[in-house]
């Protein structure tokens, strides 16, 4: 359970150590959170369908 | 290069970027329909210039800079307003940056950030310059190395270097004070 103040809000320890944020932790982080927005199935059929050298 | 060539680059190594070319257009549009406009003149501008690509190599990279390209000379005038980080600005954005940041860095594995929804982490990046959310999608969601990242952007490697950790710095900031703007506190003394 993450400790709370009597507002509610989320506090942090104070005698929690700050570690340095480093760049794979803050990858790690944004993958975690950021959705991946996905194409959809029309488009993969238009990109085959008139673009591929096969059919063009 | 003959028909069969051909095919075999398109299938083989251009359509399976098709995911990640989708999600960076729509990273610098913000628009489900100027992202799909975006990737269909990145495959169809792919195909004008295969002459230029030689097989089997970095097909990912090769696309992802004619869609970066593409989107600059088309799309961004009718997007966002112009937010390309030109030399003197960036120097001028860090000094201000650094002016307002802590002394220690954010951890991201505090309480403050793991609550923080996808959808918030997306506006704070739609805050950035367009050249910082650029490298941070490109360094931090699509994994690209930083030679990658310096023939896509066709900027030198110091630049890469140097964009990309002001970049990560101004995003952390945004984050920590649409945070603070929340309620949490950061009891860090």
């Amino acid at each position: 359970m993450k400790p709370t103040t009597t507002s509610g809000h989320t506090t942090f320890p104070t005698n929690r150590k700050i570690a340095p944020t480093n760049d794979q932790q803050f990858s790690t982080f944004l993958k975690s959170k950021v959705n991946r927005p996905k194409p959809s199935p029309q488009l993969i059929e238009q990109i085959k369908q008139k673009i591929n050298p096969i059919t063009s | 290069m003959d028909h069969n060539q051909l095919v075999s680059i398109f299938e083989e190594e251009f359509l399976p970027q098709l995911e990640a070319l989708y999600a960076f257009a729509y990273h610098l549009t913000r628009n489900q329909t100027d992202a799909e406009d975006l990737v269909q003149d990145t495959y169809l501008k792919a195909q004008r210039f295969i002459a230029g690509y030689e097989q089997g190599t970095n097909a990912k990279a090769w696309l992802f800079r004619i869609l970066k390209n593409t989107f600059l000379n088309k799309y961004r005038s009718q997007t966002k307003k112009g937010t390309r980080i030109e030399f003197e600005e960036e120097l001028g954005y860090q000094t201000e940056e650094l002016a307002h940041t802590p002394d220690q860095y954010f951890d991201l594995r505090q309480a403050i950030f793991e609550n923080m929804l996808g959808d918030e982490i997306s506006t704070a990046m739609d805050q950035l310059p367009e050249d910082y959310k650029t490298i941070i999608v490109l360094s931090d969601l699509e994994d690209f190395t930083y030679e990658e990242m310096a023939q896509i952007l066709e900027i030198p490697l110091g630049t890469v270097r140097s964009r990309l950790f002001r970049a990560r710095n101004a995003l952390k900031r945004l984050l920590y004070e649409y945070a603070k703007e929340q309620g949490y506190e950061d009891h860090r003394s």
